[in-house]
């Protein structure tokens, strides 16, 4: 049952189609019956009549024909003509009489009293033979059957002939109720097949029948419930994060005080190396946490949208510029080509996506290696499918192929936490830098760098001209 | 009117529960019903080759050549039905894990090619014969139409009865029917054999047409479901059994072939991968 | 309308010798198969109508049924009690096997004129 709107239509016309032709059928058959029975009568008291036409006049020994009444050409009597009826009669010793044109000379049917269905002049005759029960004359009347047949097929095929011509009327109007009926499911399905993945909003749908509220409030409990959820955890993780920035900053200054005393009094180089791992390990902690915050904050679902036209390569610049230091320190050869690209979008997030991409880059790429970044425009300007491509290119170990997709996974790292290049990390960054991609409704593809050998990172976004566009 | 409703019925009918059962069993079979338009198209242009050649053909064989030609049809439909009913109880057995959707495929489609063979040929030379006849064209259609339109019901209900079912019980209960039309089909053949004097015919063993009339309605249904015969002869009677065990046994190789495959673990193995 | 509508009643001898004085023509001929010892019936359909329209065979006994076409359009001589139906085109004649049969009266008919190709098989 593929379609509940073909199982319908079908099997209510096939009900339809088969009481109303039953019935015709049998409509047909009993009226057919009534018809011969009435025909028949009619030859009864044909030779009713004859029988009263005293045949004695004619026992000269020679048959009297007797011509057919012209009847004036009117279509009711012209009806009549065509049930010509055949008689003849025969005296007691079987010697023809009399008979009308359409018989033949030699006797109808046997000198048996009652119905029988003869052939002769080409045709089938329904015979009635009688024998006059006073004069002892045999009395025949014959009529055509196939005139039988067509009259009263033609009487009954009026009755029959509007049920069958309503059939496709009929079928037409079930298929629109049938669709008609069905629209509140369809309209229900367009609602909730149209929803962006993070409305997670009540459908609400006016009129809606009886038959489909179950369905509606059940889908409605679900949706209520899963938002619930997801809200929860979407607040827990915030909140967590949020709550461990005051405990960190704290810890921070202390063990800045700490390293501080420690340096004064200079006694135990262990405890001092001790305190500088500590003082690391907090700090890594406060990315962590930031991390996070980030990465809620920027989630698709989540983020308030206020794009403005933002450089991107200016916004590589800055960044370059703000994080040089990281890369000089692990002795790192930077490059930066391309011009100046804008795109519509977040000047924040998108700067926390440069800065992920950038340090992610650097992390993963061993000292003394290349990282290469490449703003440019792609195609006519002014035109609707100018882009802005951002490309990052390292000459670390890369990333198989078969874990692109997993890399975007929340702290998701390459061989969990004994990566090969030995970084600590949160796992979070490619993560963030793809809901920040996706809020811009622009596209991130992995690939292997040709010139470096490393990891190629691509970001695509959508070109934005200041000078042709309004908006 | 009767006479084009009863041939049209009779026709109609045949073909429509033939057609329909095999639908079902074919979704069941998990096969797409493509093949239907094609199979449909050259049945309808073998029908009319058919009735195009009838007078070569009757001359045939000694003036009994539509005889022997009717009674290959059936058998070979006989045959087909029961290369389905294999096909459907080795998928009734292993859902999924035994299918031989070619061999499927071309089973069903030569079925109803054939089927339309038998039934469209009959119907052309009816409309043909009236066409030349000249005669009452309204109670030709009208007849016509009611045929066709109490033949579709009935099928429409068949298709969406079986479908109705899970596609085990789908196949079971299209098998069964299969079962019998193709035991009906036979003993039809046997009668157009014993027409042409090339089977032992002799009285007929009963006689159940006070009961259910050939020419009645439920006559029809029951000539096209189980070929009812009012009054047949021993040697339809042989030969409906005979197709029946035939099928029955065609049934039992279907379920048992399928028990040779799960004994065979690297083959179910390979079938599971592909699901 | 049931084609096999008839009225009841014997037919007698009489009939027989009526039916080929009306139509003119001994149609209704028997003759022994030499080889199969199989007697040989003959019928006629002409303007869609058979002759004989009565057609009197022995009972308990095989018999060849030669039925004639005389109509240039085809017609299916077709009989439920018979179980027989086999299409004759137009100018042609077919053969049909009957029997053997039980004595009675076996309707049979033009398929494609059922209305008037009407005739019986009497069993005797």
């Amino acid at each position: 049952m593929t379609s509940i709107r073909l199982f319908l239509t079908l099997t209510l016309i096939a009900i339809i189609v088969m009481v109303s032709f039953l019935s015709s059928l049998r409509g047909y058959r009993e009226s057919m019956l009534e018809a011969e029975n009435l025909f028949d009568l009619q030859l009864l008291e044909h030779v009713k009549l004859l029988s009263l036409l005293n045949p004695e006049l004619s026992s000269a020994g020679y048959a009297r024909v007797v011509e057919e009444l012209l009847l004036p050409q009117q279509s009711d009597l012209a009806l009549s003509a065509e049930m010509r009826i055949a008689y003849q009669v025969f005296d007691p010793n079987g010697a023809l009489v009399l008979r009308s044109v359409l018989a033949p000379v030699t006797q109808m049917t046997p000198f048996e009293v009652g119905y029988r269905d003869v052939n002769f002049n080409g045709y089938r005759w329904r015979v009635l033979a009688i024998r006059d029960p006073e004069q002892q004359h045999w009395l025949m009347a014959a009529q055509r059957y196939d005139l039988r047949y067509e009259l009263a097929e033609r009487v009954i095929l009026e009755a029959v002939v509007p049920t069958l011509l309503s059939i496709p009327l009929a079928a037409l109007l079930i298929w629109f109720i049938v669709g008609y009926g069905l629209r509140p499911i369809r309209v229900l399905a367009r609602e909730v097949r149209s929803r962006e993945a993070s409305d997670l909003s009540n459908v609400q749908l006016e009129g809606i029948p009886k038959e489909l509220t179950p369905l509606t409030q059940s889908t409605n409990d679900l949706l209520r419930r899963l938002q619930s959820s997801f809200g929860r955890e979407k607040r827990f993780a915030a909140d967590a994060a949020h709550e461990l920035r005051t405990p960190i900053s704290t810890l921070k200054v202390q063990i800045h005080n700490l390293q501080a005393e420690l340096a004064d009094s200079a006694t135990n180089a262990e405890a001092i190396a001790s305190a500088a791992d500590l003082h690391k390990g907090i700090d890594a902690m406060g990315h962590l946490v930031e991390q996070i915050l980030v990465l809620n904050r920027t989630a698709p679902d989540q983020y308030m949208v206020q794009f403005v036209p933002v450089d991107v390569f200016e916004l590589v610049r800055e960044v370059v510029s703000a994080e040089y230091e990281q890369i000089l320190q692990r002795d790192q050869n930077f490059e930066l080509e391309g011009a100046s690209a804008v795109v519509k979008g977040d000047a924040t997030a998108l700067r926390s996506l440069v800065v992920n991409v950038l340090t992610n880059a650097s992390k993963y790429t061993p000292s003394g290696g290349s990282i290469l970044m490449r703003v440019e425009r792609i195609g006519k300007s002014a035109s609707a499918d100018a882009q802005v491509q951002l490309q990052i290119e390292d000459s670390g170990p890369g990333i198989p192929e078969a874990f692109y997709e997993r890399v975007f996974d929340r702290f998701y790292r390459l061989d969990g936490d004994r990566h090969s290049s030995g970084v600590s990390g949160s796992g979070l960054g490619l993560a963030i830098v793809k809901h920040i991609v996706e809020m811009h409704g622009a596209q991130i593809a992995l690939s292997s760098s040709e010139r470096l050998g490393g990891l190629c990172i691509t970001i695509t976004l959508r070109a934005f001209d200041t000078d042709s566009r309004n908006q | 009117m009767t006479s084009a409703l009863i041939i049209v019925l009779r026709e109609v009918l045949e073909a429509v529960l033939i057609i329909c059962m095999l639908l079902a069993s074919s979704s069941a079979l998990g096969l797409r019903f493509r093949w239907l338009p094609p199979a449909l198209f050259a049945g309808l242009t073998g029908a009319l080759i058919y009735a195009l050649s009838l007078e070569d053909i009757s001359m045939a064989f000694e003036g009994f050549g539509q005889e022997i030609v009717n009674a290959v049809i059936l058998l070979l439909i006989m045959l087909l039905l029961l290369a389905h009913n294999f096909l459907a109880m080795r998928e009734f057995k292993a859902p999924k894990i035994a299918r031989l959707p070619a061999l499927s495929l071309l089973v069903l489609s030569a079925t109803i090619a054939m089927a339309m063979v038998r039934e469209g040929s009959e119907i052309y030379l009816y409309v043909y014969s009236y066409g030349v006849v000249a005669g009452d064209m309204t109670s030709v259609l009208a007849g016509g139409a009611i045929g066709t339109g109490i033949g579709f019901s009935l099928g429409t209900f068949i298709y969406y009865g079986l479908r109705t079912l899970s596609a085990r019980h789908c196949l079971l209960f299209s098998s069964i029917m299969a079962l019998v039309i193709g035991a009906g089909m036979s003993s039809q053949a046997a009668l157009f054999l014993a027409q042409a004097d090339l089977v032992p015919t002799s009285e007929p063993l009963w006689d159940s047409s006070a009961l259910v009339a050939e020419s009645s309605l439920l006559g029809e249904l029951l000539q096209a479901v189980i070929g009812y015969e009012a009054s047949p002869i021993a040697t339809q009677v042989v030969m409906f059994a005979g197709a029946l065990l035939l099928s029955l046994a065609a049934m039992g190789i279907g379920i048992f072939s399928v028990r040779n495959i799960s004994a065979n673990p690297g083959a179910i193995r390979t079938h599971r991968s592909n699901e | 309308m049931t084609p096999s509508r008839q009225p009841s009643g014997n037919v007698g001898r009489k009939l027989k010798c009526q039916m080929r004085r009306l139509t003119g023509a001994a149609l209704c001929c028997v003759a022994m198969s030499a080889q199969a010892q199989t007697p040989v019936f003959e019928i006629e359909i002409r303007e869609h109508l058979f002759y004989p329209s009565e057609l009197k065979i022995p009972a308990g006994q095989k018999v060849k049924l030669v039925i004639h076409n005389r109509d240039a359009t085809p017609e299916e001589f077709e009989s439920y009690e018979l179980n027989r139906e086999k299409v004759i085109i137009g100018n042609t004649q077919g053969v049909v096997f009957i029997g053997p049969l039980k004595p009675g009266e076996y309707p049979f008919f033009g398929e494609f004129n059922p209305k008037t190709a009407q005739g019986k098989v009497i069993v005797e």
